[in-house]
């Protein structure tokens, strides 16, 4: 095993030397008596191995002839079934399969059956001869000696400044990649007025509709037919949940964010940006699948569980003149995962 | 009904009603107010229903605690959300409007009963088709593959390495 | 070089003409010389390496197939194709040219799994292969730095992986995509401008897919096969290592010569890891982005589904 060059094998202790000191500890063996196979003596076994491989050939033409059968025998042209597309999936798949391993396992058959199978030892040579590095060293000196840099300090600085300089426009000019953030992440869709629809189809919800233990899945109306539809959304969207109002706890100024204990949440975890989707009616806790940080609902989603730091945010909501829900604002902090300039 | 403890799933206990009893049961419930009936057969008939928009859906509501393909998903503490693959169309749309132990309710009016039964369309037809891919898994994502490679295939793959360096007879 | 001998070779049947002609342009008879009878130890544990070379080639041959179907545009379109569940939904045409290659490209979803199968056992190999090179103590003096380069192999693995996964544009690999977006707006000083750079704009925007499947075919394969030569050249020099055993030697290498039995072995091993990824492939799913719909920031996947990802050890989840 390896190359134990860094000290030599008596000091190390625990390397069992093999011929490599004076007073041999340890005779080298040499390598075992060479036992044949039976291919080797017997010419009945070799011949049964010749037709051994010779067979797995030919089972990888079968193989190839499976794989054409099932590619040109299936045609997905329209009116082709799920079906249809998991038995050519097979076929193809064995007929590879067959073809490759009959390539494979005859090949290597071939080589342990029948191939010589004598040892042979090959001498390791030391990695960098010493006459090498002498020659290297003095080449190095006399090419470092011919360009004159050390006798030429002016040259030497003038070339770091410019080799210092010269690859920043290779870094400057991807700056177009994107636009600067800005204050984007602070705004959403949601603004005083903006009426909760119902994810994907974009119809109204009345308040009416939320009954105690409901969970819709909320976008503000005019997401779909927004330019940015997808960017909007990935801040926008909500969950919509009613509980019993003794149970909510709002804390002071957010007494009026809910309507009759429906409550209204950024959907995007805190944590890493997640849509925390899944709301356990009963226990009232919102959990994030990726990374379980769990929500709960009666503490304003606080985070009872889980690498999430911050609560959700929760959005105020009202209702309109026909019984509609409303945003009465946006969000008062950026929904979302942690940044810097978060605050 | 309300649990003593809300922690790990509650399972599903040995009958204690007879059919006729519990349609007693429900008749009873049902005169002392509103609230949701046992679907007919015309609301879970899955043939009428839009498969792709039942998969819309069911990928926003649903999805999120069942899977994808419907192979069921855990929840906190202990509780999961079932497999659906072999339910009937009646009990998807049952536990839809009531919304069972901790699964949210999905009343008529944030899913209504057309889109209830695009929902049913949807994974009756996933259910029929199976995966184009063959053998699925159990439908449970990158974890199971993971899983499959790093034995099934590894292990092929070292059986096949010692068959290989072994000397042969 | 081309100094006439006293008596000048002349081959006497066509394939020798052939072959001399080549040789003699090229000096291919000083590298048969060198290497024609190079004798490599014989252990299975030594193949694990082997596994992953072997790996990344059905990697490239299968990523080029679907080269010349898949497109990474995000632009929006509607599903058109045969698989019904999707039909007439939105979708960016990433995922619709993944979706086509899966159902209606003959052998499409085949390659697909082959590419993604072998992906997942390519990162498995080389981290087996890690495994026992650190367990053996292979990594030690002279071969330090292969065992970095390795390393770098080891992430740079993982990063095709990443990018490869995230190319279809679908659920699962979105929610990944936020997660990382995530993970970058929580850097200090320099976070949301890196995400906005990266991103062109907010999250998801419409250059990102774009940007990784350049990253996917071009320049991490590019750099993963430059990390290969390098490792590659050096397991040359330094030559292989070999458990303790009669007649072997800190001085020498015991084993089968390159030609022809290692060749064969090595050469036939190839076909055997093909022919397992393709009989995997044909049987079972992998990544099977139908279900998972169209990326979409609202919808999500549960607990399971989003552990652990398609390329074996990065994460959408701890």
């Amino acid at each position: 095993m390896g190359d134990h060059s860094h000290g030599s094998p008596n000091t190390s202790g625990t390397v069992a030397t093999a011929g490599q000191d004076d007073e041999e500890k340890f005779r080298n063996p040499g390598l075992p008596p060479h036992r044949p196979r039976l291919a080797d003596t017997n010419p009945q076994a070799e011949k049964r191995a010749e037709r051994q491989v010779a067979a797995l050939f030919v089972i990888s033409v079968i193989g190839t002839i499976v794989f054409f059968v099932g590619y040109f025998g299936i045609k997905l042209e329209g009116g082709h079934t799920i079906a249809d597309i998991r038995v050519q999936n097979l076929l193809l798949g064995l007929g590879t399969a067959f073809a490759m391993l009959g390539i494979g396992v005859g090949i290597v058959h071939w080589a342990k059956t029948l191939m010589p199978d004598h040892e042979i030892i090959e001498e390791r040579h030391e990695i960098r001869p010493e006459e090498d590095r002498v020659v290297a060293e003095k080449m190095l000196g006399d090419i470092i000696e011919e360009t004159g840099i050390k006798r030429r300090p002016l040259i030497r600085n003038t070339l770091l400044g410019a080799m210092v300089l010269a690859p920043l426009p290779a870094v400057a000019i991807f700056r177009d990649l994107g636009p600067l953030p800005g204050d984007v992440l602070r705004h959403t869709m949601w603004a005083d007025g903006v009426h909760l629809t119902r994810d994907p189809s974009g119809t109204r919800i009345k308040a009416s509709d939320v009954t105690l233990g409901s969970a819709f899945h909320v976008i503000p109306e005019g997401l779909n037919e927004s330019e940015h539809k997808l960017e909007e959304k990935a801040k926008a969207v909500v969950l919509l949940m009613r509980l019993d109002p003794e149970s909510l706890n709002p804390s002071p100024g957010r007494e009026n964010w809910n309507v009759d204990g429906i409550v209204a949440y950024s959907k995007i975890c805190t944590h890493v940006g997640c849509p925390v989707a899944l709301y356990e009616q009963h226990t009232h806790h919102l959990l994030c699948p990726c990374h379980q940080s769990t929500f709960d609902l009666t503490q304003e989603c606080k985070v009872i569980f889980g690498p999430a730091v911050h609560p959700l945010p929760q959005l105020p909501i009202a209702v309109d003149s026909e019984g509609y829900l409303i945003a009465t604002s946006d969000f008062h902090e950026p929904v979302g995962p942690s940044y810097w300039e978060r605050g | 009904m309300p649990m003593a403890m809300q922690g790990p799933q509650a399972q599903q206990k040995p009958v204690q009603f007879t059919e006729e009893q519990t349609a007693q049961l429900a008749a009873y419930v049902a005169s002392l107010g509103a609230g949701p009936a046992v679907p007919d057969e015309e609301m879970t008939n899955a043939a009428a229903g839009n498969a792709a928009e039942g998969g819309e859906l069911f990928r926003v509501n649903c999805a999120m605690c069942h899977n994808a393909a419907g192979a069921g998903g855990a929840l906190t503490q202990g509780k999961f959300a079932p497999s659906l693959e072999g339910v009937s169309e009646k009990h998807i749309y049952e536990a839809m409007v009531t919304g069972p132990q901790n699964m949210p309710v999905f009343n008529d009016a944030n899913i209504s009963p057309e889109d209830k039964q695009s929902i049913i369309a949807f994974l009756k037809n996933i259910e029929a088709n199976g995966s184009p891919g063959g053998a699925e898994l159990g439908s449970l994502g990158p974890v199971s593959e993971g899983l499959f490679i790093w034995t099934a295939g590894l292990g092929l793959v070292i059986a096949f390495t010692i068959w290989l360096t072994a000397r042969s007879s | 070089m081309s100094v006439p001998s006293a008596t000048p070779y002349e081959p006497k049947t066509r394939l020798g003409r052939v072959t001399n002609f080549v040789d003699s342009r090229v000096s291919g008879s000083a590298m048969v010389k060198e290497f024609g009878r190079k004798v490599f130890p014989d252990h299975w544990s030594f193949m694990f390496g082997e596994v992953a070379l072997y790996c990344f080639v059905i990697l490239l041959l299968s990523g080029t197939f679907l080269t010349f179907f898949f497109d990474p545009s995000m632009a929006e379109t509607h599903y058109n194709g045969s698989y019904v569940p999707l039909k007439g939904v939105e979708m960016s045409v990433a995922y619709e040219s993944s979706l086509n290659i899966s159902f209606d490209v003959r052998g499409g979803l085949f390659m697909r799994q082959v590419h993604h199968w072998s992906a997942l056992l390519f990162v498995a190999a080389v981290s087996v292969h890690m495994l026992r090179v650190f367990f053996t103590g292979a990594f030690r003096k002279p071969r330090e730095l292969n065992w970095v380069v390795g390393g770098v192999l080891l992430i740079l693995s993982l990063a095709a992986g990443f990018t490869g996964y995230s190319l279809p544009d679908d659920l699962l690999s979105g929610n990944g995509l936020r997660i990382i977006d995530g993970v970058i707006k929580a850097v200090p000083v320099v976070g949301t401008y890196i995400s906005f750079f990266l991103f062109g704009g907010e999250f998801p925007g419409m250059d990102i897919i774009g940007r990784l499947y350049m990253l996917h075919i071009l320049l991490v394969p590019a750099l993963i096969l430059l990390m290969i030569a390098i490792h590659l050249f050096m397991v040359v020099i330094h030559k292989h290592t070999q458990f303790r055993g009669p007649g072997r030697t800190n001085m020498n290498v015991v084993g089968y010569p390159v030609g022809p039995v290692y060749a064969a072995k090595a050469g036939g091993f190839f076909f055997i890891v093909f022919g397992i990824i393709a009989i995997i492939a044909g049987l079972f799913t992998i990544n099977p982005i139908w279900n998972y719909g169209p990326y979409d920031p609202s919808p999500c996947l549960p607990v399971p589904s989003l552990t652990g990802t398609s390329a074996g050890l990065t994460v959408p989840c701890a």
